[in-house]
């Protein structure tokens, strides 16, 4: 039984209580979603079942918690660590030494195990978690989805009875994610254990979920409900949960299996309407010439060959989603258009100018690259300052008006004058943006840009992104995020160990695909829908036919 | 549980004792080179290219260079001995005067110590995994080890976000030509680092680093901390004893000998109350014993030469001494035990690649 | 990145290199030695001597200062220092060993300066060579064949500072006490008189130091810079001590005032002061404190000396460092065999209460001779005879290293040299390197045929 009893908890310096006369009970052996926007006191609370708030943060607490039996607060992390394991957000600042299977045993060791009992744990981590393959491994060497699950076998060694993750797959690609939801899943569903895991992609893990707390804001009480109950009521979902909620299906599908019933019925409604290509608008600028060129290029490092032999155009206005697994030479891609690698065999031209040859700072002037991290970008003391030095940085002039204008337009200006690394997630990732569109490059080369963002971030980047590319910009965004690609993609790229398999219309592509296809897509197995509006539109169209022959 | 191609860190250790005793006691370039070759001959056995050991590299970099800094400066600074290669004018301040070949090979020598030390503490980062090393430190510094093992373990993670920053700045346009320029650098990485390092502070502290520590009363408590503090008090006043007023010689050696008895009975009982198990259990294998059989010779033969016969070791080029170094057989056959691990290492199968 | 900034400083190293070729080439390559001379009063001086030769000997160095040394060299053993700047025994008058009773000697010692501190020489002046960089001392003071007093603590480098320019020809270049024939300031010092009343026929004791003279004269006589006189005037005396040098003239005037009604004198003492010059040994049972810092080692070297019954034993010790020439005086037996058999230690000379001077003296004051040359004092010269080499004599010197093979030459210094007994050495080296080489090859091969590479990561 795990209960926290009207706790109010509010962060050193912090006038705001992150959790305010919060009170919520779980059940053993249940699997609890805790979801809500960014800020909104998830991490407070799953802090708070081990222990880590208030013992490691400081602050002010108020109120009881109970964690099967046990005081966090009385006991501290130390005296709760054999009860409740917590797996942190960032896979590479988990580990303490270097090997795999040293990691496994550190937390024992700190318990002053005996070395038999260790060694049988070990074994049996191993194989929970199927990663004996990677025991004699160094931990630097392994894929973010295999350090998760590393970490989450170092925390279950101890064998607890209660396993917290703080947004364990936000810094994985699908793939990864996958993997450890299914850990996950399979360590609830036979050993039992509860598992409590914050999580921002509802749809990865909204079905295995036996009940979801929703925390709607700093302070505000919170909802906890079966997966249904509260899919029925939060703002941000899923396009699946969407187009369930918007068109009154019930049960309220979670899964595309589920929906699949729901989906044909409707398909007959719509399949009277017509076969036009609708959705996102189409690239409708192929007479202009390309303002970047990729030919022949190959490109390879310390004997692994990233790029061979890549074809790539981009037209002003135009929308491109380059995507494919981790180590399909993406970023590789991106860095060789910006002009920071050479290519070694073939051309990269942009807006006319060979990279090879051209100076960077030509280059930089009509290229703007958003890294996978913002934090590598942001140093200044101000936000507005962050776009002053970029403007410096090329040469221009200083130019007040047009960046507040800007910041304006992100939805940034009422934090221009904080330190843009207090910003949050979605925050700091327009801060970034803002930081490169000051210069009013051309091309905007995006690398990554939704991890760790919530729905509500990301529509507003989509909306951001699409502004942009109206005004002629042309954008190139390296992304495993399918919904974002299917919403805001004139084109999608896919690569595959450094060659391209796919280039084409996104609707075209990510509908015949398995791997990248959309949640509607997959409902519908329609080219037609790729995204909720089109299946709205496509019934409004098919009402209006309807009523029109009526 | 024998996993890897090498040896118990404690004889490691042992060699590396070994080795770097001749490199702190002689500045004969003789045996400073022979030392060099031995640690080379181990080196190349080992060959393991694990990221930590990555970073030797930069080391041995910063290594060459302190010793091509320090060859000009004592040549140019120290004006003494018989060999004069050229004169510059005395009204020179501190360049001035004759520059001498002694003072020269001072320098190239003192360079040369140096870098063997460095290269000796490269070859034993290399051959020894510090988490295991760490792992046989006693209670007491347990905690400080694992610290220092994750401060190494960073530098290689910081080394790749240093990349990703420049090359990000870069793209902002921004150009390194001061020193304040490197602020766009530095202060992401920073604070990246310190990020990181939060996370994995709660990860540990998660995981119940610190032991799991049984109330102490606080009487215990105080005891160890008098002692600590008497133990150093003590410790202290006899060495300034043994300086101010050497004639009580007795009441020195008995304060300095109190002092340090306090200290370690602190330590021991601190790292008493620490409970730890140990996961890994080295087996010694014969190659073991051999090299640490090996390595503990060398010591004694070096210890020996250096205490008793120390003309073998001693070179200083200036007059009224030679500028010739001798070479004493039997010192140089007790650095040539320090090749043995690489003849003994086995080059099994990567197991930790 | 790195790379460039070697290669920057190798630039810079190879600039300043040349540089300092081009403006080397203008001068003539100069080697330098250090000279310090203790007198017996405390005093010191210390000179830069520059020379172009590889080595001079030590004898050459002292002549070569511009200190005025006077150097018997009659006897065919080299030449023995009798006096330095006025200081010592007057030669040829008398000899240079005018101080030497037995065991007890007052001379000119010889040091060396090395490994931080003060050498005994175990060779004659003439015998030993300095070289570039060497200091040497010498030092006026009590002592024996093996110990002498030593001279102040200094560095060559405070001697034969930077600032010292190199010439071509070989100059002095004075560091603290300017020579005779460079000095810019006038003489300065102090007279003064231990008492200024006198009962008649009592007598008292006139004391002066005076610094920076080429010529001090006291009522017209000459007398050493630093001394004392005793004085028993029957009537009022005025003293005048001048002192010239050609910067100026340094006068002063003490008056003693003999009266009737005058206190008894008492003399004080003064034993710590400075201004001592050596001084004849007076009576048989005081000797004055001849120095105000003594070592303690010569003190006890002083105190353990066994009492000599007479000359004989005298002429039967064997010093390595003194030859004895015969006292012309009739004297010193006695004298000695009362001074060994009271020894004073300097402890108990400077605790004791000040005692009278000695005033009756066995024989005349002597004269000083207007040629500049001082009332003579004895000397001993620091000289060894060729083959008597005594292990006892060497005091505190450097363990022998670098000479495995004993190749320290008569000279004293190591064999700077390549000697053959170096290549067995060399040879054994280069066999140890190959082998380990070898054996790195051999790793190296056997690493590569064993492994499969690393996958990369």
């Amino acid at each position: 039984m795990i209960r926290l009893d009207r706790v109010t908890y509010s962060y050193p310096d912090q006038p705001m209580p992150a959790l305010s006369d919060f009170s919520v009970a779980f059940e053993p052996g249940e699997l609890v979603l805790v979801v809500g926007p960014s800020g909104s006191g998830k991490s407070t609370l799953l802090r708070s079942l081990n222990g880590l708030v208030p013992h490691f943060y400081g602050g002010r607490w108020a109120g009881r918690a109970e964690v099967f039996g046990r005081d966090p607060v009385k006991l501290a992390p130390r005296g709760m660590a054999d009860l409740v394991g917590f797996v942190f957000q960032d896979p590479e600042a988990q580990f303490v030494v270097d090997t795999v299977e040293d990691e496994l045993a550190f937390a024992m060791e700190n318990f002053a195990l005996p070395e038999t009992t260790m060694r049988k744990r070990v074994e049996e981590v191993l194989d929970q978690l199927t990663i004996a393959h990677l025991r004699n491994r160094r931990i630097s060497t392994l894929s973010g989805g295999e350090k998760q699950r590393v970490a989450i076998a170092s925390v279950l060694a101890l064998q607890p009875e209660v396993l917290v993750l703080d947004e364990p797959t936000s810094q994985l690609d699908p793939q990864a994610a996958e993997e450890v939801l299914v850990a996950l899943r399979h360590l609830n569903e036979d050993l039992g254990l509860t598992i409590i895991l914050s999580e921002h992609r509802l749809e990865r893990v909204v079905q295995y979920a036996d009940r979801v707390l929703y925390l709607p804001s700093l302070g505000a009480p919170p909802v906890l409900g079966s997966a249904r109950e509260v899919a029925a009521i939060l703002p941000l979902v899923p396009p699946l949960i969407d187009l369930g909620r918007r068109l009154g299906w019930h049960p309220l599908p979670l899964t595309i299996k589920e929906g699949r019933t729901h989906a044909r019925k409707l398909a007959g409604r719509l399949a009277g309407s017509e076969n036009r290509q609708n959705g996102s608008p189409s690239p409708s600028n192929g007479g202009q010439p390309p303002i970047v060129a990729v030919r022949g290029l190959h490109f390879g490092y310390e004997g692994h060959q990233a790029l061979r032999g890549i074809n790539l155009e981009v037209r002003p206005g135009e929308f491109v989603a380059v995507m494919g697994r981790n180590g399909s030479g993406k970023s590789t891609l991106l860095r060789l258009i910006v002009g920071l690698l050479k290519p070694q065999q073939g051309q990269v031209t942009v807006g006319g100018l060979d990279t090879r040859r051209a100076d960077l700072g030509e280059l930089i002037r009509m290229v703007g690259y958003v890294p996978q991290d913002p934090g590598s970008l942001l140093f200044n003391d101000t936000l507005a300052a962050e776009l002053a030095f970029t403007r410096r940085g090329h040469g221009l002039t200083a130019d007040p008006e047009g960046s507040s204008a800007l910041l304006q337009r992100l939805g940034l200006e009422s934090v221009a004058a904080r330190d843009p690394r207090d910003l949050s997630g979605g925050e700091r990732q327009r801060a970034a943006l803002a930081a490169i569109l000051v210069a009013n490059p051309d091309v905007i080369l995006l690398d990554e840009p939704t991890r760790g963002l919530d729905y509500a971030q990301k529509h507003a980047l989509a909306e951001l992104l699409l502004g942009l590319k109206r005004e002629g910009r042309a954008i190139v965004m390296a992304t495993h995020d399918v919904e974002l690609a299917a919403s805001c993609a004139d084109r999608v790229v896919l690569l595959a160990e450094g060659q391209v398999v796919v280039d084409g219309p996104a609707r075209a592509v990510m509908s015949n695909s398995q791997v990248f296809a959309s949640q509607i897509n997959k409902l519908f197995r329609d080219p037609r829908y790729l995204v909720v509006d089109d299946v709205l539109r496509a019934l409004a169209r098919g009402t209006n036919a309807a009523r029109s022959e009526e | 549980m024998q996993s890897d191609d090498t040896f118990h860190p404690v004889v490691w250790t042992t060699w590396l004792a070994a080795a770097a005793l001749p490199a702190l006691t002689t500045r004969n370039p003789l045996y400073l080179i022979l030392v060099l070759l031995a640690a080379a001959v181990d080196f190349s056995a080992l060959g393991r290219r694990s990221p930590v050991a990555r970073s030797w590299r930069a080391l041995v970099r910063l290594g060459a260079l302190v010793w091509l800094i320090t060859i000009p400066f004592t040549a140019l600074t120290a004006h003494y001995g018989t060999l004069v290669l050229f004169w510059l004018p005395a009204a020179w301040p501190v360049i001035g005067g004759p520059i001498t070949g002694e003072a020269l090979i001072y320098g190239i020598v003192s360079g040369l110590s140096l870098m063997t030390l460095l290269l000796v503490f490269a070859v034993f980062n290399v051959a020894v995994d510090q988490a295991r090393l760490l792992r046989m430190a006693p209670g007491f510094v347990y905690q400080a080890g694992i610290v220092s093992a994750i401060a190494v373990a960073f530098v290689p993670q910081m080394v790749a976000s240093w990349q990703e920053i420049r090359e990000v700045q870069q793209v902002r346009g921004h150009r390194v030509r001061s020193i304040r320029d490197l602020l766009p650098l530095i202060m992401p990485l920073l604070v990246t680092a310190l990020e990181r390092a939060m996370q994995l502070a709660e990860s540990m502290e998660a995981r119940g680093f610190g032991g799991h520590a049984s109330p102490t009363d606080a009487t215990v408590q105080a005891a160890d901390q008098l002692a600590l503090l008497g133990g150093l008090a003590a410790l202290g006043v006899g060495a300034a004893g043994s300086g101010f007023w050497p004639q009580q010689q007795l009441l020195n050696a008995l304060l300095v000998g109190a002092g340090a008895l306090a200290l370690i009975w602190s330590f021991w009982d601190q790292g008493r109350r620490v409970k730890r198990s140990r996961y890994r259990r080295w087996a010694w294998g014969r190659s073991d014993r051999v090299v640490m059989a090996a390595s503990l010779v060398a010591v004694l033969i070096w210890v020996i030469a250096w205490l008793g016969h120390g003309e073998w070791l001693f070179f200083y080029p200036y007059p009224p001494y030679s500028p010739w170094p001798a070479f004493q057989p039997v010192a140089g056959l007790a650095i040539m035990l320090l090749a043995i691990p690489g003849l003994l290492l086995r080059p099994a199968k990567e197991a930790l690649r | 990145m790195t790379m460039r900034r070697i290669a920057f400083l190798i630039g810079i190293l190879v600039i300043v290199t040349a540089l300092g070729m081009a403006s080397a080439t203008a001068q003539a390559p100069g080697n330098r030695a250090g000279l310090v001379v203790r007198y017996g009063d405390g005093s010191h001086d210390a000179r830069c001597v520059t020379f172009s030769e590889a080595s001079i000997t030590g004898e050459e160095l002292l002549r070569r200062s511009g200190l005025n040394a006077v150097i018997d060299t009659s006897s065919g053993q080299g030449g023995v220092v009798c006096s330095i700047n006025g200081s010592g025994c007057a030669f040829p008058q008398e000899s240079c060993f005018c101080q030497c009773f037995g065991a007890q000697c007052e001379y000119w010692a010889y040091y060396h300066w090395s490994n931080g501190q003060w050498e005994y020489s175990s060779v004659g002046a003439s015998l030993y060579d300095v070289a570039n960089g060497a200091l040497e001392g010498w030092s006026w003071g009590p002592g024996n064949f093996s110990t002498g007093t030593e001279p102040p603590l200094v560095s060559f480098d405070q001697v034969c500072g930077a600032t010292a320019t190199p010439t071509s020809t070989a100059t002095a270049t004075a560091i603290w006490t300017a020579p005779a024939s460079q000095q810019s300031s006038p003489p300065d010092g102090t007279f003064e008189a231990d008492q200024n009343m006198l009962n008649p026929g009592s007598c008292t004791v006139l004391r002066w130091a005076i610094f920076n003279a080429t010529q001090v004269t006291l009522n017209g006589t000459g007398v050493l810079a630093q001394d004392r006189k005793e004085v028993c005037p029957a009537t009022t005396q005025r003293y005048t001590l001048s002192a010239t040098n050609p910067a100026g003239t340094f006068t002063r005037e003490v008056a003693v005032n003999v009266t009737a009604s005058a206190a008894t004198p008492t003399v004080t003492a003064a034993m710590a002061a400075s201004t001592r010059p050596p001084q004849p040994v007076q009576s048989p049972t005081q000797r004055p404190a001849q120095d105000s810092t003594p070592q303690a080692d010569t003190t006890a070297l002083v105190a353990n000396t066994p009492a000599l019954a007479g000359t004989a034993s005298l002429l039967g010790m064997a010093p390595a460092q003194a030859t004895l020439t015969s006292q012309a005086t009739t004297n010193p037996a006695a004298a000695l065999a009362g001074a060994i058999a009271a020894p004073d230690t300097l402890a108990g000379l400077l605790a004791s209460q000040p005692t009278p001077v000695v005033i009756a003296t066995a024989e005349p004051r002597r004269q000083l001779d207007t040629g500049g040359y001082p009332t003579p004092t004895p000397i001993l010269l620091a000289q060894v005879v060729l083959g008597q080499q005594e292990e006892g004599a060497m005091s505190t010197g450097p363990r022998v290293e670098g000479s495995r093979d004993g190749a320290a030459t008569a000279a004293g210094s190591y064999d700077r040299t390549f000697r053959p007994g170096l290549l067995m050495g060399y040879a054994a080296f280069l066999i140890m390197a190959a082998i380990l080489l070898l054996a790195g090859a051999w790793a190296v091969r056997r690493r590569q045929a064993a492994s499969t590479t690393e996958p990369r990561k």
